[in-house]
């Protein structure tokens, strides 16, 4: 506990250091409230006899003496010859203490691989120190952004991919609902001065030097739809007849109704059915294969799927704009492109290559759509997989959501980097603090009262839950210098 | 009802093997022979007439006898650059044809204000509007693309005809993944068609807004990928399209020259002899008379050598038997015996290909020099630029002289296209 002096003023979630020598304790505000020298029944008198007008000009004797706030804190490191280390001491009674600066955060170095979060926070006071993680480090053990909506969950994505954008160490495929990264009516990540060489951007809307999002059907398996699309037993078999049947056509077989050995013909309608309500595929009047979501073809897409993974591969940004798939369309291409980067993965991993190899991390939006409790219960799907064993290859999963309570204790135990926005509901909060890489127990007020844009990363990588401020988004980019315009380009016919 | 014929990549001059050279030309001659059958008003070239820019005198001479056949019965001929026809520097020797007036070259433009403006030929007999944009070595025609000024050209009313010699990146067939591809939406919106160019497949496919695109793919067959394509069904040949306002017909024609047999051994965990015998084998079984044969041999052999196995008398078999041409692939056999090479592929562009990625992934550009040095570095060396710089400048230097050119000019016409290539990026 600390005694504010009076002329200070402390802020929930200040930082505050205590200094011994030249080693010294970072202290962080937990709570506030109010102590005094006087009694309740004096100071309820004398709050009545102001209020009341009996003496409008009353006052305590040395008031800065008698009434004071009283900081909780708790310790958060303590920097022992430049060398930061986990508190396992208390600061010594009666010890002065200061509001931390730039220079008490020196021996956050710049870590390989960095991953730009925002500025160290103290309270609602900006620092001058930038926050850096390794990134190569955090994607691979999977990164959970929980807030509820408007604390800028997509901008931290944002920030944190423009700062890796030009860095081949990380391939990013980025699942996109509202179609807010690339940036196609304002800033986006398309501003980045290395945009054109390192971002691969998939819309089905015309943009120009877009790509639009084609899968040819023969890049689609039955083990795709593995706990994104439920099957009966028998419809599975019929997918796994249809396989054995006619290969990588198996699915224009079904929507065509070929005949499926030992399959019921009833089975048989009902999956094409099945095919129609989710993918949109059906056999037009001229018995050409027809895909109303436009997103699978029999005639076109054929390098749709190689193309993403080589651009993954070669540490590009791919974002897929999904703003007008249906979430079992959008979670599926999803599945198409992670079931093949765990394969290959897995692989690079048995020729002893996958150190070569970029991190691969996939942004998925409203998370708990694949990994809820209620999601897994028909089975695990491909985003579970890479939580559970990703990083054994290299592969993460990088999870956006407002309710982390529905994602099982399993999964965010292996979600080992969190950057916690405000929340204010409660058992969201204890759901993330059950499930931090640090002890946050003390910290549920300090979570509730997180405004837009700050937050508190807490992370196996740090040895302290880091409160941050991550910039706007828009603010960011001006950092950054625009490329100069190039010599006027002269054209051979 | 006016027609017009779409023909790409004839590569003339293409293989080392004159066999396999006279039946690219003879496909070449059987073609625009079709194409006077039919009476057809014109004909698109869609790149890639020449297999270099500079080809050997003979197939230039042959080639211009039947350019100048079609044009003297009538017949209009449009054209572009491809890829492999194209020079940075030097003239192509389609420049000289068309100069020569045996063809019309139907790119032309100007960057107006940071914008590609392309002009439109109109064929006099159809009133047909063509515009074209060549291929360019290492697809660098896109950045072109990404400047286009499509409004303008969708903006024009009349039947019109885009000519390009591109990969259209959603239309890639999965074998060509590695070509650096155009997206579609950098394509003009609007016209009747699409004559496309550069992928060797046969491609036709009607996209909402932008109209029929196709790709006849080659006439013959530039390589041997092309020629096992062909033996396992792909057709070859070009289109013939009758139209009025729009498209109303489109047939896509063959030039039936040169049948392939292509045919696959399976070496994995066998003994080289047991895989000398399979070959044998084959060999009695396949029918090989007049008839290009492939023959691949693959995977790791359990026990033995390559050079165990007789492939020299495999071939001289297939010879006995007839085959006009004998291609044994043995790139991707290897033994548990042998120590593996670094890298494996099964064509000669695959492990080019391979290769340089290796390389260029592993070429680290070092932190001591000036930053802006690194930067340019990494931009056109260290990431996908330098596999297309590497490719463009092998396949530059290794040009062979003209007949009758002097060393030292051969020397400087090979150091002076080199130089072109190289990124002459001022360090500011």
């Amino acid at each position: 506990m600390i005694r504010q002096r009076s002329e200070a003023e402390i802020e929930l979630g200040d930082l505050l250091v205590e200094k011994e020598g030249e080693d010294y304790t970072i202290l962080q505000v937990y709570d506030l409230g109010y102590g005094s020298q006087i009694s309740d029944k004096s100071l309820e008198m004398i709050s009545g006899m102001k209020v009341e007008g009996f003496a409008a000009d009353l006052d305590f004797m040395d008031p800065s003496l008698r009434n004071y706030i009283i900081a909780e804190v708790k310790a958060i490191a303590t920097i022992q010859g430049g060398r930061i280390k986990i508190p396992k001491t208390l600061p010594k009674f009666m010890k002065e203490v200061r509001h931390i600066t730039e220079k008490d955060l020196a021996f956050l170095a710049k870590p390989e691989n960095p991953v730009f979060l925002g500025n160290i926070r103290s309270g609602s006071k900006v620092l001058a120190v930038e926050t850096f993680l390794d990134g190569r480090k955090v994607f691979t053990h999977h990164v959970l952004i929980p807030a509820t909506t408007g604390r800028g969950k997509s901008n931290l994505a944002k920030v944190m991919i423009w700062s890796i954008l030009d860095d081949k160490n990380f391939g990013v495929l980025i699942l996109d609902p509202h179609d807010e990264y690339y940036g196609r009516h304002g800033k986006g990540l398309k501003d980045h001065p290395s945009a054109k060489d390192n971002i691969v951007y998939y819309t089905p809307r015309s943009y120009p030097g877009s790509l639009s999002l084609v899968f040819n059907l023969n890049s689609v398996k039955p083990w795709h739809f593995r706990g994104i699309v439920s099957f009966t037993e028998a419809q599975t078999e019929a997918m796994a007849v249809a396989l054995n049947q006619y290969g990588e056509n198996w699915l224009a077989a079904i929507t065509h109704g070929k005949e499926l050995p030992h399959v019921d013909p009833k089975t048989l309608a009902v999956l094409q059915r099945k095919m129609d309500t989710t993918l949109g595929l059906y056999e037009d009047k001229q018995g050409r294969l027809q895909c109303r979501t436009r997103t699978f073809s029999d005639t076109r897409g054929e390098s749709t799927l190689r193309d993403i993974l080589e651009a993954l591969e070669a540490g590009k940004k791919v974002i897929v704009d999904t703003s007008l798939f249906t979430d079992q369309v959008e979670l599926l291409v999803g599945s198409i492109v992670m079931h093949e980067i765990l394969y290959r993965y897995r692989h690079f991993k048995q020729e002893g290559v996958l150190e070569e190899k970029p991190v691969i991390t996939i942004i998925v939006e409203e998370a708990p759509r694949v990994l809820s409790v209620e999601a897994l219960a028909s089975g695990a799907n491909i985003y579970s997989d890479i939580a559970r064993e990703g990083r054994k290859f290299q592969v993460g999963l990088t999870a956006i959501t407002q309710l982390t309570s529905i994602i099982p204790r399993t999964v965010l135990a292996n979600m080992n980097t969190k950057v916690i926005l405000g929340n204010e509901l409660g058992p969201e909060r204890q759901a993330i603090i059950n499930s931090a890489a640090q002890d946050l127990s003390q910290d549920d007020r300090a979570i509730a009262s997180l405004d837009v844009g700050e937050a508190i990363v807490s992370s196996n990588f740090t040895k302290f839950a880091v409160p941050v401020q991550i910039p706007l988004f828009e603010d960011y980019i001006k950092r950054f210098k625009k490329a100069k315009p190039k010599e006027k380009m002269r054209f051979i016919g | 009802m006016p027609k017009f014929a779409h023909i790409a990549d004839c590569h003339l001059g293409a293989w080392r093997d004159l066999r396999l050279r006279e039946l690219n030309m003879k496909a070449f001659q059987t073609a625009l022979d079709k194409c006077l059958e039919e009476n057809v008003d014109f004909i698109i070239l869609a790149g890639d007439l020449f297999h270099v820019n500079i080809p050997n005198l003979d197939t230039v001479k042959r080639t211009v006898e039947k350019l100048k056949e079609v044009r003297d019965a009538g017949v209009k001929i449009y054209a572009i650059y491809g890829s492999h026809d194209y020079s940075p520097n030097t003239v192509s020797m389609v420049d000289i044809l068309s100069s020569a007036g045996l063809f019309q070259k139907v790119v032309e433009g100007e960057v107006v204000e940071d914008r590609l403006v392309l002009k439109f030929f109109q064929d006099a007999e159809t009133g047909a509007k063509i515009v074209g944009l060549s291929g360019r070595s290492g697809a660098l025609e896109r950045k072109y693309f990404d400047i286009l000024d499509t409004k303008n050209l969708q903006k024009e009313p009349g039947f019109k005809i885009f000519v390009f010699h591109s990969a259209i990146s959603e239309l890639k067939p999965v074998a060509m993944a590695f070509l650096q591809g155009v997206p579609l939406s950098n394509l003009p919106k609007a016209f009747n068609y699409y004559a496309g160019g550069h992928i060797h497949k046969r491609i036709e496919e009607a996209v909402e807004g932008y109209g029929l695109i196709a790709y006849p793919g080659p006439l013959f067959g530039a390589n041997f990928t092309d020629l096992e394509e062909t033996a396992k069904g792909e057709r070859r040949g070009f289109y013939i399209v009758d139209f009025e306002e729009e498209v109303k017909h489109i047939r896509f024609i063959e030039t039936g020259v040169g049948e392939v047999v292509y045919e696959e051994i399976d070496g994995e965990k066998k003994t080289a002899k047991q895989v000398e015998k399979e070959l044998f084998d084959l060999i009695d079984a396949v029918d090989a008379y007049q008839k290009i044969v492939l023959l691949r041999v693959r995977g790791v052999m359990s026990a033995g050598k390559v050079a165990d196995i007789n492939f020299a008398k495999a071939r001289d078999m297939l010879v006995a038997k007839g085959a006009t041409y004998v291609f044994l692939n043995r790139r991707a056999l290897t033994t548990e015996e042998a120590v593996p090479s670094g890298v494996i592929g099964e064509s000669p562009e695959e492990i080019e290909r391979r290769l340089l990625k290796e390389r260029i992934g592993s070429f680290k550009v070092d932190p001591t020099l000036d930053k802006r040095v690194q930067r340019v570095l990494k931009r056109n060396i260290a990431s996908d630029a330098g596999i297309s710089l590497a490719r463009s400048l092998l396949s530059a230097l290794k040009a062979e002289p003209l007949e009758g050119e002097k060393m030292r000019r051969f020397e400087a016409r090979v150091l002076a296209e080199a130089l072109k290539l190289l990124p002459m990026e001022a360090v500011k």
